[in-house]
């Protein structure tokens, strides 16, 4: 190696990217060349450096607040009871069954039942899924009509999760809110490798501030 | 009715598992905000606009094998979404694709013994760290500073690893001409130790 060898080689010595012999070659020629000894000597020195580099330490009250900001943000999942069915529901709830064979292609459908409430109050909707199997890495989506919001969710109009389905009843307890009148889908997607499976249920308020919900359609995809 | 799965993915504890799945990653996810932001109240920002975004999110970190760098990921992602375009310095030292050749004289150099004495300061590095571009700056930080593997760093910031490469190259070059410029002792063998 020659000087420009090593001025082009150097970060590959200092990252230890150089082949056995290279290395050989490498070291000999700094060992005899003073002013790539210099070189070499300088580029360790700040890569030495930076490794040193310090980090101030956070605020003492920062892992604290931030779980607490989370909390704030997301206080309403201690507001919904998920496990007990719909014996726990609250008197405004809507129930969205689908008494369906998840990810299967044939799908059945209840009739939903007609509710009402008034808008900007939390209302629960609730998503029935049967499957007929057990499915893990299920991914999960729900997009909201542009006048409605999730509490706790100011200004988002989807969510995407992953989740399991277990064999029987898998329920999606959504807290919703109109806050405009005005009507759109809701839309909840189950996808499971290549198949996915879209519901769609219509959401309306009405001039009286009452919000109604018909089913739209479902989509096999 | 028998018992009903939830596939809403917030249970009762579910602030104690998020909590207990990111408190071993919250000092890491600091550092590497700062890194990126060079401030510390903007890093505690950053570190949270993570945590509140990845909430919803609980279910599929609690799948991920390796979390650490998946959090490095939608750590950067934020950084470049919500920081990186706000606070883009207006002077660029100089392109990254700038072919620039720094010639390095001998008699520019200290000898080997002076540079064995000295200690590069942290002020000195910063300084000139700040002078890289964004993007040199990033994987500065990532690969010299962090020790992130530039096969870590390919996946976290979508880049080719040999783009890094010669990224990080030119990066080097400019860091080592910027600290020969601010640091003229260095150059002519008049280095004293410092106290950092």
């Amino acid at each position: 190696m020659n000087c420009t060898d090593i001025t082009k080689h150097i970060d590959d010595w200092l990252d230890d990217r150089l082949l056995a012999g290279e290395r050989m070659d490498f070291a000999q020629h700094v060992a005899a060349c003073a002013d790539c000894a210099v070189r070499l000597e300088n580029a360790s020195a700040i890569s030495a450096g930076l490794r040193k580099l310090a980090v101030p330490p956070a605020s003492a009250d920062f892992e604290k607040r931030v779980f607490a900001a989370v909390r704030r943000q997301h206080k309403e999942t201690h507001r919904y009871k998920f496990a007990a069915g719909f014996a726990t529901a609250a008197t405004a709830s809507l129930a969205i069954w689908f008494a369906s064979s998840v990810l299967m292609p044939e799908t059945l459908i209840e009739t939903p039942q007609m509710i009402s409430v008034a808008m900007h109050e939390t209302q629960t909707v609730r998503l029935v899924f049967d499957s007929q199997h057990d499915f893990e890495q299920v991914q999960l989506s729900v997009d909201l009509p542009d006048n409605m919001q999730l509490d706790g969710y100011p200004g988002r109009r989807q969510l995407a999760w992953q989740t399991s389905l277990k064999k029987g009843e898998n329920v999606l307890a959504l807290p919703i809110m109109a806050i405009e009148q005005g009507q759109g889908e809701l839309v909840a997607q189950l996808s499971y490798g290549e198949k996915v499976k879209t519901f769609r249920v219509v959401l309306k308020t009405g001039v009286d501030g009452v919000m109604h919900y018909q089913l739209e359609q479902v989509r096999t995809a | 009715m028998g018992i009903i799965n939830s596939v809403w993915p917030f249970s009762k504890d579910s602030h104690a598992q998020f909590e207990r799945l990111l408190r071993p990653h919250l000092k890491r996810l600091y550092n590497l905000a700062y890194r990126f932001t060079r401030q510390r109240d903007d890093a505690e920002d950053l570190v949270q606009d993570v945590l509140l975004k990845l909430y919803p999110r609980l279910q599929e970190m609690q799948a991920i094998e390796q979390l650490g760098p998946w959090l490095a990921k939608v750590l950067y992602r934020q950084y470049v979404d919500l920081y990186r375009r706000q606070q883009r310095s207006p002077i660029s030292f100089m392109n990254e694709d700038d072919e620039v050749v720094y010639e390095t004289h001998a008699s520019d150099l200290a000898g080997p013994a002076e540079l064995m004495n000295s200690e590069l300061t942290q002020g000195i590095l910063h300084e000139a760290l700040s002078q890289l571009n964004d993007d040199q700056r990033v994987l500065v930080m990532l690969h010299d500073v962090e020790g992130y593997g530039l096969e870590e760093i390919s996946n976290m910031i979508d880049t080719p690893v040999g783009t890094l490469k010669s990224r990080l190259s030119r990066a080097r070059t400019k860091l080592r001409e910027m600290i020969r410029i601010m640091e003229p002792d260095v150059a002519d063998g008049r280095v004293s130790k410092t106290t950092e």
